[in-house]
């Protein structure tokens, strides 16, 4: 090998390196050891703004949705999560569906992963990985479940879910959600906590 | 002479010897300024594009989010428990933890001097919350007030919470009882019901596997019954008269999440509360629309505030936060400045406070009146609350709506239940509108379409 490939490899290797150290969040997939509800929130507030995409999983932090108008077809490449893949990655879940799938993992915002959890499957439990923080099973947590509560819980139907951002003194919660191609992903006031059909759910092991 | 070769090849001897180590290390500076370039440009997505600090928005969008439920109504005896919670918009070096300081700053009375107040620190499930006790009311009867200095070290972020001016409860010595009983089931009449689609008499649907179910988000009522429907799927407003025979379109840039107000002429206003990008920042700025009885778009201005959540019966539109009334638009119709908008703040007179699932509060502060509802079933999340021609009008929202009329002295005129029909999702600030009878009209979907119900206000029962 000339001395010139191994300059230039070392160096290579030196500038990745180096750069992916100074950026947040970092450039690579990586298992982690700890990840705590403020980690969570830091993470979310990033999606505001974005865009939206069934079955995306990324978004860029530019608070502009870079693809509008892409069709939502899933799988696409456009930008911004879906409700799940949006929880998924703001609550660091393994990219493994269920009991095995607890710990943690952090992905870069710029991956395009959407995770193994549907958003029915988060309302069920995601398998093992997380559980009904209201109890009472699929009802409701209803008006009386603030102290059961907090911020970065989520609240999961069928066919969607939004992370609590903040309980509001007029009863209803905003939530931090993707929510469709037009309005992308963002916060706003939300009724989930008395509708019935959606369910409360907390992921398991939140790091102290 | 035969030259030999010379050994290209590389070793630690060969690499060290004068010209290979010039070599080497030319190559490796150029593949490290290469690696560093092509990690902005390809692994731009996350490591260029986060915001700078120059970008956020001090008044919509700052750099580090507070999350706080500020208390509107307190009573004179009460000691009130003010929680702070952050996010922080802005990348930090890996590893590192962005934890804001904050110091938290009281007065008592509108000339009382600011003073920090200790905040403790606490972990509840690994949430970080900052929160300090202080009393409604000093020794000299004189009321809360404050806001919150926030720094971050790492970043150099120092910001104010609100950006301006001071949160201000509005504190109270009395409080008209009003004891609710168990509601009575009612069947509302359907006033309005129009099918999925785009056409002229429809409304627009946007349903996928794993997104919220999108349909008409908020809706109003005229004094006379005019109905107007936000269909943001369609981009539009329908206004119907109503007897439900004439339906006018007005085209609207709205995105999903908003609310509308219809007034006596016909006048429709608008808050689109996804909003657009500024032009000087990476914030989206919601926006507030107006269009005459004509159909013409009127006005379009941005509105300068954190936390729009819905429009005044008058088209003002309230910040939560601090329940502040923001005039994004002159008494003559035009935009306000962001610095106008700052000073034109003030206090909305119809309060809400909820405390709980059986106990909620509110005041009328133009009339000097303020209430205490009690009930033994469960009340939910407050939808609404108005003046009507007897008196007041609260809707509450949970698996069924609560409708309740009660008169100044707290006496309840009407305690219904009505079915909360919600295929779809809505803006829950704006499912409500009450016309000058009393009547409250409510928004709900089916699998069918949407669907807006009428329940006579107690007057129009009686007779």
């Amino acid at each position: 090998m000339k001395v010139q490939h191994v300059g230039l490899l070392v160096g290579l290797v030196l500038g990745f390196c180096g750069v992916g150290s100074t950026v947040r969040p970092a450039l690579a997939n990586h298992a982690i050891n700890c990840w705590n509800r403020n980690n969570a929130a830091n993470y979310a507030i990033t999606g505001r703004f974005e865009g939206y995409e069934w079955g995306g999983g990324w978004w860029d932090d530019n608070n502009s949705d870079n693809t509008p108008g892409c069709p939502t077809d899933g799988g696409s490449g456009c930008e911004g999560p879906d409700c799940s893949g949006f929880t998924f990655k703001s609550w660091a879940m393994k990219n493994v569906f269920g009991h095995q799938g607890r710990g943690y993992a952090h992905y870069d915002i710029g991956n395009d992963i959407h995770g193994p959890y549907t958003a029915a499957s988060f309302r069920d439990d995601c398998g093992g990985a997380c559980f009904d923080v209201c109890g009472g099973g699929a009802a409701a947590c209803g008006a009386g479940s603030y102290g059961n509560t907090e911020r970065m819980d989520a609240f999961a139907s069928g066919s969607h879910i939004g992370m609590i951002w903040t309980e509001q003194t007029n009863g209803f919660d905003e939530i931090i959600e993707a929510l469709n191609n037009a309005a992308g992903t963002g916060i706003w006031q939300r009724s989930y906590r008395t509708d019935g059909s959606f369910d409360g759910v907390r992921r398991h092991d939140w790091c102290p | 002479m035969l030259g030999i070769p010379p050994d290209r090849s590389v070793t630690l001897a060969g690499i060290v010897r004068g010209r290979q180590l010039y070599r080497f290390v030319r190559w490796l500076l150029i593949g490290f300024v290469l690696a560093i370039g092509s990690v902005s440009v390809l692994g731009g997505v996350s490591a260029q594009s986060t915001p700078a600090l120059n970008e956020f928005d001090p008044d919509t969008f700052p750099a580090i989010d507070i999350g706080h439920a500020a208390p509107v109504l307190l009573r004179t005896d009460q000691t009130v428990s003010l929680e702070f919670m952050f996010a922080c918009g802005f990348a930090l070096p890996m590893d590192a933890e962005c934890v804001p300081q904050a110091t938290l700053f009281v007065a008592h009375g509108a000339k009382g001097q600011f003073a920090p107040v200790k905040l403790t620190e606490e972990y509840r499930d690994s949430l970080r919350v900052l929160s300090a006790r202080v009393r409604a009311v000093d020794n000299r009867g004189q009321a809360l007030q404050y806001y919150l200095d926030v720094r971050e070290e790492a970043s150099g972020v120092r910001q104010r919470y609100p950006s301006t001016g001071a949160i201000e409860p509005t504190v109270l010595s009395e409080y008209t009882n009003v004891q609710l009983g168990a509601g009575k089931e009612t069947s509302p009449e359907i006033v309005l019901r129009l099918p999925w689609g785009n056409g002229p008499k429809a409304v627009g649907i946007d349903q996928h596997p794993e997104q919220a179910t999108v349909s008409a988000d908020a809706f109003d009522v005229a004094p006379d019954g005019t109905l107007a429907l936000l269909d943001e799927v369609n981009a539009r407003v329908v206004v119907v008269d109503p007897e439900a025979k004439t339906f006018r379109s007005h085209a609207i840039p709205v995105q999903g999440v908003g609310d509308v107000r219809i007034d006596a002429r016909g006048q429709v206003t608008v808050l689109d509360l996804v909003g657009k990008r500024a032009e000087n920042s990476k914030a989206r700025i919601p926006q507030l629309y107006t269009v005459g009885a004509d159909g013409k778009l009127k006005t379009t201005a941005p509105v300068y505030t954190l936390r729009p959540y819905r429009l005044t019966d008058d088209a003002t539109v309230i910040d939560m936060v601090a329940q502040q009334e923001v005039l994004a638009l002159d008494t003559a119709g035009q935009p306000r400045s962001r610095e106008e908008q700052r000073g034109s703040r003030i206090r909305t007179p119809l309060l809400v406070q909820f405390l709980d699932e059986h106990q909620v509060r509110f005041a009328d502060m133009r009339h000097r009146l303020a209430f205490e509802l009690r009930s033994g079933r469960t009340i939910g999340p407050i939808s609404h609350f108005g003046r009507t021609a007897n008196g007041y009008v609260a809707v509450f929202e949970r698996q069924n709506f609560r409708v309740v009329w009660f008169d100044a002295r707290g006496t309840v005129l009407n305690d219904v239940l009505v079915p909360n029909n919600h295929y779809s999702i809505f803006n829950p600030n704006g499912r409500v509108g009450v016309d000058k009878t009393g009547a409250v009209y409510l928004l709900g979907s089916t699998s069918n379409g949407i669907e807006i119900y009428r329940v006579p206000g107690p007057a129009e029962v009686q007779s």
